[in-house]
């Protein structure tokens, strides 16, 4: 029988090998400062090491980070997090990387860009999602922990609620009922 | 435009690819993990902190008055004479409170001249006031507008201000720089009238009004020796424990802290004696030292913290493991005497 504690560390180890480069760019594409990015990777990562058991396996844990890593920021956001010593040196390395700059950006990438930010919330971070991270609908339901079928429906109307920002007025009403706003509070963030 | 064209379109907004970030030497990212895995201990993890790391024993506790804070009184009734030192930092501080009916003071964490952060409550709603240096106000500035779908300015005991609203919240936060300090008071409500109220009844208390207004779970100096002995009355003690030393200290600290430093204290005395039992080969005295660890479940203290932080989980994860031979977590397997001195803040 192997032992618990040694499977646990095992388990994590192998966790952030898998995930750690997917976190930090998930994390780097939402943050402006990369300082920032470094607190959040490691409080990510200390939140799975801490809470290992609820981690589930396979790929869907990088869905998990990610969800987590959404709380994190939120709460970053929210000035909850504070710098600490963790993760200093990944955090010296960030300041240092050259991260596209958002305010250089070429016409189009721009447009689209600006666009996106007058989405709702959960409309651009389905959209984000699915282009950044490449992930299916039935991912994005885990991440942002609501049911596959909204995250379908919710996908198609922001893809069309995007069309309309950009100049195609191709879309439904655009109106989202208030029930579906279902962002406000992940249960899974401390 | 069809679907793949429009993804194609969000990717190229991206900053950085997984490919770009692939191809990147980052060592700081690898070494991450052994940072985690090695701050799995007490210190680290107290659930009741919304900040991921507050030392549960800090050894810096002289530098900052730690007054984590459960449960609230009415402002400035205490009356009680502080100590200098303590008037001095308070001196330092911003000293803020909210004046308003039923509004006290429920939460300050490890507050200093520098740095700090209380919670005020009414019971139903609540307000966050941080201070930091007043350097940190461009980028926190910066770091709330880019989060916000409203701003405006207000004005806050005097300074000019800036009020934000969360994006598709209600949490609404101002930022604003005092002197030495910038300044956030953050909080959700239902309108922002509510919010803009309690904002405005903001009030800067004198050093000794202030320190007053600290909850009742703050253990004062005066009061601190009789705290030591009322919860080291159910803790058996090892031969030669002295809490004197457990008894006197010039700084505030708050009930969860204290029964920290004591009940570790204790524990760490009852470690070391099994540590010196085993290996002088004296089986009646290491017995001695497990079953009194063994008691540890039922030490009042322990039970009192144990909603509000890991301490006492921790420190059973030691007793069990001494009476059964098994490893400890510890950021790699360890045994009881390899990990014992830094899980439960033993000093030499």
């Amino acid at each position: 029988m192997r032992d618990p504690v040694e499977t646990n560390e095992d388990r994590y180890r192998a966790l952030f090998r898998e995930a750690a480069r997917p976190v930090l760019a998930f994390v780097l594409r939402r943050t402006d400062d990369p300082a920032d990015a470094a607190d959040i990777v490691a409080d990510t990562f200390l939140v799975a090491w801490r809470r290992i058991d609820d981690v589930p396996p396979g790929d869907e844990a990088r869905l998990w980070l990610f969800g987590t890593a959404r709380g994190v920021m939120r709460n970053h956001a929210r000035g909850k997090v504070r710098r600490t010593r963790l993760g200093e040196r990944l955090r010296a390395e960030l300041e240092s990387l050259a991260v596209a700059d958002p305010a250089i950006a070429v016409t189009e990438v721009d447009a689209v860009r600006a666009a996106l930010a007058r989405l709702d919330e959960l409309d651009g971070e389905l959209l984000r999602l699915t282009a950044w991270e490449g992930l299916a609908p039935s991912e994005l339901a885990v991440v942002l922990d609501i049911p596959a079928g909204t995250a379908r429906t919710r996908l198609h109307r922001a893809r069309a609620r995007l069309r309309a920002e950009l100049g195609e007025r191709n879309v439904d009403d655009g109106h989202v009922p208030a029930g579906e706003r279902v962002l406000a509070h992940d249960p899974r963030c401390q | 435009m069809d679907d793949a064209r429009l993804d194609a379109l969000v990717a190229s907004t991206a900053a950085i690819s997984d490919d770009d970030l692939a191809g990147l030497d980052i060592s700081g990212l690898e070494s991450l993990v052994e940072e985690i895995m090695s701050r799995n201990e007490l210190q680290s993890h107290p659930r009741r902190s919304v900040w991921p790391f507050r030392a549960a024993v800090s050894a810096a506790a002289a530098a900052v008055i730690v007054v984590a804070l459960f449960a609230g009184q009415d402002l400035g009734r205490r009356g009680t004479a502080w100590a200098a030192p303590l008037v001095a930092m308070a001196e330092a501080t911003p000293r803020l409170v909210v004046d308003a009916p039923g509004w006290e003071v429920t939460r300050a964490d490890e507050f200093g001249a520098d740095t700090g952060e209380m919670t005020f409550s009414d019971g139903k709603r609540s307000l966050e006031l941080r201070w930091q240096p007043a350097g940190a106000a461009p980028a926190l500035s910066k770091d709330r507008a880019a989060s916000s779908d409203h701003f405006e300015p207000v004005t806050v005991l005097g300074e000019q201000a800036t009020l934000y609203r969360y994006g598709g919240t209600t949490d609404y936060t101002t930022v604003w720089t005092d002197g030495d300090h910038a300044l956030e008071a953050r909080g959700a409500f239902r309108t922002l009238a509510a919010y803009k109220e309690v904002l405005a009844s903001l009030r800067r208390l004198d050093a000794n009004a202030w320190l007053d207004a600290m909850p009742a779970s703050a253990v004062r100096p005066a009061e601190r020796a009789a705290a030591v002995r009322a919860i080291l009355a159910d803790i058996p003690q090892p031969d030669g424990f002295d809490p004197s030393r457990l008894e006197t200290s010039a700084s505030v600290r708050d009930r969860y802290q204290l029964g920290a430093a004591v009940a570790g204290a204790v524990a760490c005395g009852w470690i070391e004696s099994w540590v010196r039992a085993t290996d002088a080969g004296d089986a009646a005295a290491a017995a001695r030292a497990v079953a009194a660890m063994g008691s540890s479940r039922d030490w009042d203290i322990l039970d009192e913290m144990n909603p509000d932080g890991d301490y006492p989980e921790v420190l059973w994860e030691y007793a069990d493991a001494m009476k059964t031979g098994a490893p400890v977590p510890a950021g790699k397997v360890m045994t009881v005497r390899e990990a014992y001195r830094s899980a439960l803040g033993c000093t030499p």
